[in-house]
């Protein structure tokens, strides 16, 4: 169903309508669409089968990580039909197991023409924090560059419509969305280069890194690196977990809030966390209907003031409550839930079944440390952080000294700490420069004090300490 | 499942930090914060164009509402990221109260249709009637909806959801 008008977004913009076919069947869209939100938006849910039990699967990630998604378009199989943009004329099938390459095969990638632009820093993703990075270093004289897979700037930022906690003199209070291009803007204005459709496929521990962009591929060797990737969404696994219908909150986020079409009529989103309940709310701006939000602590994760939102809207929080099982032929047509006794197991006779044909995880978010691992840096596990973590110090160098993180891919947090470790890092790049000028110490410990501000209160605590644990293990790990 | 059926007992709505005094309600409108944990924000207090709102440390501290100073012009109410702080004003009337409530939802509602009251949980306490919408083009998104209600439900309103006329 699409979001013809919606309170925050307000109309949808025109796009033209293009048609396609899907297994030799008539379909339309809007052109530019991901090919999945298209395919949801006529009601095709099921969008491959699996390959030995032959079960459909749907979009599940919605951002290209995951595969479940996968078709064949235009004869070509395991294509990401969530991040495949919908042409005319494409044509489209559902792909039963893994797909068979066509008799004549694609051209292979080759190597760019013009070589990777001149930099001292090339930043890996175009989300808040490494927005920020670029931005900060290249106000400093740094010459950066920006990579990101997408097509526009801001990251997962782009889908987070609603308003910001923080300072006000630090965008408290200002939508995700504006917030991109705030930051985009700031990128712009420091001279900071932003490559998209670019997606770094390696981080070597000499240094270099691999681009890729259009089918060709770069070599690029800039100084530094900064590894802003982000994070990815966890799973949760139970029966029915792999029916189309259920999907991660991002996944939601994105066909909703991107691409105004609503994943489903009917939702149960799983975690009472900040991100659990902002989904359910969004749910609800984008005309949707949320069935429960389940959780199964005593209390939502998340703050009380947004959980306050959705009961107040009629949205019933179980708590101490989990998803038991999705039912459905070829997608979720009933979720069951049930109470859970003090071990955490489901208390099987009290069994409900919610009517809904869309399930949202959102249990937690572990960051993107791959790139990371891959060029060498040593990581460590914290849980209050998300998981493995590259250990790094109080300016966010990891142990491979020309490598730094920033953002989720350095711990899960909130919006404003990714900003500001982003422009930490962007700040002791330009000292290893020789960029330093007399104001960079006042500029740095205000930026220093921001960030503990962030990290501060019941929520932030845990995190402040985690990072300081993860200094520690950096310490232990250069020393040693 | 109804709202009313759910078992989230252990889920409290957030508080106030205080409610004006009866005297102070007995003078005019005046605000209401619903933000009872340290989370680092402060847009509230900046929003204030008469200084009302103090934070009890800078950044994470909870909000403090001087009501006797606050004149219930609303400002704050679309600064609050979370929706969390309404306006009242018990002497509307007689019998009745206005509350001025942030809203992002659609329908937007016009001056003059009816539109039902909920409290914090969700359950409907009662009908009002929109006396006036503000933005949301200037709250950012966010429309400030001034709904006139029987006094008793005031200060239970939580959210309201309009009702077309037919």
């Amino acid at each position: 169903m699409r979001v013809e008008n919606h309170p925050i977004l307000g109309p949808a913009p025109q796009k033209r309508w293009v048609r396609f076919s899907l297994d030799g069947q008539e379909r339309s869209g809007k052109e530019g669409e991901p090919l999945a939100v298209a395919l949801l938006a006529s009601g095709d849910f099921a969008l491959r089968r699996s390959p030995v039990l032959g079960q459909p699967r749907g979009v599940y990630c919605g951002i290209g990580r995951c595969s479940d998604c996968l078709m064949t378009v235009n004869e070509i199989p395991n294509v990401r039909s969530c991040v495949t943009p919908l042409a005319e004329g494409m044509r489209v099938e559902r792909q039963h197991g893994l797909g068979v390459l066509p008799e004549a095969q694609p051209p292979l990638p080759t190597a760019a023409k013009a070589p990777f632009p001149e930099c001292d820093l090339l930043v890996v993703g175009a989300g808040p924090a490494g927005l920020s990075a670029a931005a900060q270093a290249a106000r400093l004289g740094v010459r950066a560059v920006i990579v990101d897979e997408n097509e526009e700037p801001g990251g997962q930022l782009r889908k987070q419509i609603h308003k910001l906690f923080g300072p006000a003199d630090f965008f408290g209070g200002v939508r995700g969305l504006h917030l991109c291009g705030i930051l985009a803007e700031e990128c712009r204005q420091a001279g900071a280069e932003t490559l998209l459709g670019a997606v770094a496929f390696g981080v070597w521990p000499d240094g270099t890194v691999g681009v890729a962009r259009d089918g060709r591929g770069w070599v690029a060797r800039p100084k530094f690196v900064l590894v802003a990737t982000g994070a990815t969404e966890n799973a949760l696994a139970f029966p029915g977990w792999t029916l189309p219908g259920v999907m991660t909150a991002g996944a939601a986020q994105t066909v909703m809030n991107l691409h105004r079409v609503l994943p489903g009529r009917r939702v149960v989103i799983v975690g009472a966390g900040n991100v659990g309940l902002i989904v359910a709310y969004q749910f609800l701006q984008a005309g949707g209907e949320v069935a429960a939000v389940v959780e199964i602590g005593p209390r939502p994760g998340g703050y009380y003031v947004h959980a306050d939102r959705i009961t107040q809207e009629g949205v019933p929080l179980l708590t101490r409550h989990t998803l038991v099982r999705c039912e459905g032929e070829e997608r979720v047509e009933e979720v069951v839930v049930a109470p859970v006794d003090a071990a955490g197991e489901p208390e099987r006779e009290q069994e409900q079944v919610l009517e809904a044909d869309a399930v949202c995880l959102a249990v937690g978010l572990s960051p993107s440390a791959e790139l990371s691992a891959m060029a060498g840096a040593r990581v460590g596990y914290l849980a209050a952080l998300g998981g493995w973590v590259p250990l790094h110090d109080d300016n966010m160098r990891t142990t491979m000294p020309w490598l730094y993180v920033a953002g989720d891919a350095a711990g899960v947090e909130e919006v404003s700490a990714a900003m500001l470790c982003g422009r930490l890092a962007g700040v002791d790049i330009a000292r290893r420069l020789g960029r330093a000028d007399g104001q960079i110490e006042v500029l740095e410990a205000r930026l220093r004090g921001q960030l503990a501000l962030s990290r501060s209160g019941p929520y932030g605590e845990a995190r402040a300490q985690a990072h300081q644990q993860v200094v520690e293990q950096y310490g232990k790990a250069v020393a040693g | 499942m109804t709202p009313d059926e759910h078992c989230c007992s252990e889920v409290q709505a957030a508080e106030p930090g205080a409610m004006p005094s009866e005297a102070r309600l007995g003078r005019g409108p005046v605000a209401i914060i619903f933000c009872d944990e340290r989370l680092p924000c402060d847009p509230c207090a900046q929003a204030c164009p008469n200084g009302c709102i103090s934070l009890t440390e800078p950044v994470v501290g909870l909000p403090v509402l001087d009501a006797e100073a606050c004149d219930g012009c609303g400002a704050c109410i679309t600064s609050c990221p979370a929706g969390a702080i309404m306006v009242v004003d018990m002497t509307a009337g007689p019998g009745v109260a206005r509350v001025w409530l942030p809203y992002e939802m659609l329908p937007v509602p016009d001056a003059g249709e009816p539109a039902l009251v909920r409290d914090a949980s969700g359950h409907t306490i009662g009908e009002g009637k929109v006396k006036s919408v503000r933005g949301p083009e200037d709250g950012d998104g966010t429309a400030v909806i001034c709904v006139e209600v029987a006094k008793d439900l005031t200060l239970r309103a939580a959210s309201l959801r309009p009702q077309a006329r037919p």
